[in-house]
C-alpha cells in the first residue's frame, strides 16, 4: 500500500493506491510531502507521480472511450463499473485532505515545540 | 584439518559442525518458521513508544567466524521492547532484530538470544523505502522489523512499520482473486488488483518464481491481453511473459505464464500486471470457478551451472 508522509517529520499523512496518494500530494503540495512504501532501497527513482496521474488519467479516458464504442451490454456495464472504481478514487483523495492537512499541521507544530 | 567427516568414531563434533549441518541439510536459511513467528507489532497494551514482539521459531545465521552456520532460536512468550524516544526535528529508521548469543564465538554477552532495537541516526526524508540512517546490522542478528520514527512522535504506530523478516523455507504465498472480471484500456502494462494481487515479498535473494493463472477472456475478436508483473512499481525488463488473442468472440485463452527472477536481497512488492494488445480492451476473467491466482515462490537452492 502506498503511503503519503510529511516531507519534513515522515509523519504519515494518507495510505491507499499510488493514484490515491499522488492526487492526496497535489492537493497537499508536492514539496511538503514525501511518497513511501511505492519503491524499495534497492532501486529508488523509479516512482514516478506525473507518470503514476498520467497513466491513471488515460485509463479512465480509454476506459471511458471502450464504454462508449462498444454494443454488448455486459461490456459496457462491466466497464462503466471501472470507471465508477476510478472516480472513487478521486472521491476518496478529496475525502483524504483536511484529516492529512490536519496531520501535517500537528506534526509540524509538535517539533517547533 | 581442512577435510572432514562427521559422525566419525573418534572425532570431536563441536557445536558449530552440528549447526553448518543443520544449514548444510537443505531447505533452510535464515528467517522464521512459522507466518506470526516473531511478528513485530504496536504495543497491545496500548501504543507507546514500544513494541511487542511474538513468540515463534527462527533460524539466525552466524556471520561471525567462518562455517559457523544456522543456530536455532525460540521464543516462547509476547516480549516487549522500548524504542528510544524521537528527535526533536529528524525522523529516524529503527531496526528490531533477533541476535544469537555464544560466548565460544563470541558476539553479544552471554549465550542466551536477544530482541534488539537497534537505533538509527535521525536524518532528514527518512521513510521505510529510503531507509536513510540506518544502523548496520552486527553479526549473527536477523531483522525482523523496520520502524520509522517520526520526529516529536510519541508512539510507534503498525502504519510506520514494515515487516523483514526473512523465511527460514523460503517465501510462498498464493493471492487470490475470485470475484469480477478486471479490464483495462492501457496498453501499458497496469497492476490487476492492488488489493488481492500485490503483496510485499522479504526475499533473500535466491532466485523466486512468479505464476499468473489466468484466463482471457475476448468479448470482441482480436481483443487480446498481456500478462506480467512489476517489482516495486515497474517492470523489471521482462516484460509481458503471458500473452494470449483470439479470433474468435466469446472466446476464454489461457493468459498466464511463470517466470524465475534473481532480485535483490530485501523487501519487494510484487504485483501481477496486465495490457490491452491492441486498440481494444484487455479482459481477465475471475470467479470462485476460474480465480486469477498469483503464486509467488522462493527456491532455496543454488543458482548455478556445472563448470
Amino acid at each position: 500500500m502506498a503511503q503519503l508522509r510529511d516531507a519534513v517529520t515522515s509523519e504519515l499523512l494518507g495510505e491507499g493506491s499510488p493514484a490515491t496518494m499522488v492526487l492526496l500530494a497535489e492537493q497537499l503540495g508536492r514539496d511538503d510531502v514525501v511518497f513511501d512504501g511505492v519503491e524499495s532501497e534497492h532501486n529508488l527513482g523509479t516512482f514516478d507521480p506525473d507518470a503514476v496521474i498520467a497513466a491513471y488519467r488515460a485509463e479512465t479516458d480509454g476506459l471511458a472511450a471502450v464504454a462508449a464504442a462498444t454494443t454488448d451490454p455486459d461490456v459496457k456495464a462491466e466497464i462503466q463499473q471501472t470507471i465508477a472504481a476510478h472516480a472513487e478514487i478521486e472521491q476518496l483523495a478529496t475525502e483524504l485532505v483536511a484529516g492529512a492537512s490536519e496531520a501535517m499541521e500537528q506534526a509540524r507544530a509538535r517539533v517547533q515545540e | 584439518v581442512t577435510l572432514v567427516g562427521d559422525f566419525v568414531t573418534g572425532q570431536p563434533l563441536p557445536f558449530q559442525r552440528m549447526r553448518q549441518l543443520l544449514a548444510d541439510s537443505g531447505g533452510v536459511q535464515e528467517g522464521v518458521v512459522g507466518a506470526g513467528d516473531f511478528l513485530v507489532t504496536q504495543r497491545a497494551a496500548g501504543a507507546n513508544m514500544s513494541v511487542d514482539v511474538a513468540p515463534g521459531l527462527g533460524w539466525i545465521r552466524i556471520d561471525t567466524g567462518s562455517r559457523n552456520g544456522l543456530a536455532h532460536v525460540a521464543s516462547d512468550a509476547v516480549e516487549n521492547r522500548a524504542v528510544a524516544a524521537s528527535h526533536v526535528s529528524l525522523p529516524r529508521l529503527d531496526q528490531v532484530v533477533a541476535r544469537y548469543n555464544d560466548t565460544s564465538i563470541p558476539t553479544g554477552s552471554g549465550n542466551v538470544p536477544t530482541l534488539e532495537v537497534l537505533a538509527g541516526t535521525p536524518t532528514s526524508g527518512a521513510t521505510l523505502d529510503n531507509r536513510s540512517g540506518h544502523a548496520a546490522l552486527p553479526n549473527d542478528c536477523m531483522l525482523v522489523r523496520d520502524i520509522l520514527v517520526p520526529s516529536g512522535s510519541t508512539s510507534v504506530i503498525n502504519a510506520n512499520m514494515r515487516d523483514r523478516r526473512p523465511w527460514a523455507r523460503g517465501a510462498f504465498a498464493v493471492l487470490t482473486r475470485t470475484a469480477g472480471t478486471v479490464s483495462t484500456a492501457s496498453t501499458s502494462p497496469t497492476v490487476i488488483d492492488a488489493t488481492t494481487l500485490q503483496a510485499r515479498f522479504e526475499l533473500s535473494g535466491s532466485p523466486a518464481r512468479i505464476t499468473l493463472n489466468a484466463v482471457g477472456w475476448n468479448a470482441t475478436a482480436f481483443d487480446g491481453v498481456t500478462t506480467g508483473y512489476f517489482i516495486d512499481g515497474a517492470d523489471d525488463g521482462t516484460t509481458a511473459p503471458g500473452q494470449t488473442m483470439s479470433s474468435s468472440a466469446s472466446a476464454f485463452t489461457n493468459a498466464g505464464f511463470t517466470a524465475t527472477i534473481v532480485p535483490v536481497p530485501g523487501s519487494h512488492t510484487l504485483a501481477a500486471t496486465f495490457a490491452a494488445l491492441t486498440g481494444g480492451t484487455a479482459r481477465l476473467n475471475s470467479a470462485t470457478t476460474t480465480p486469477l491466482r498469483m503464486i509467488v515462490e522462493e527456491i532455496l537452492r543454488p543458482n548455478t551451472t556445472n563448470n
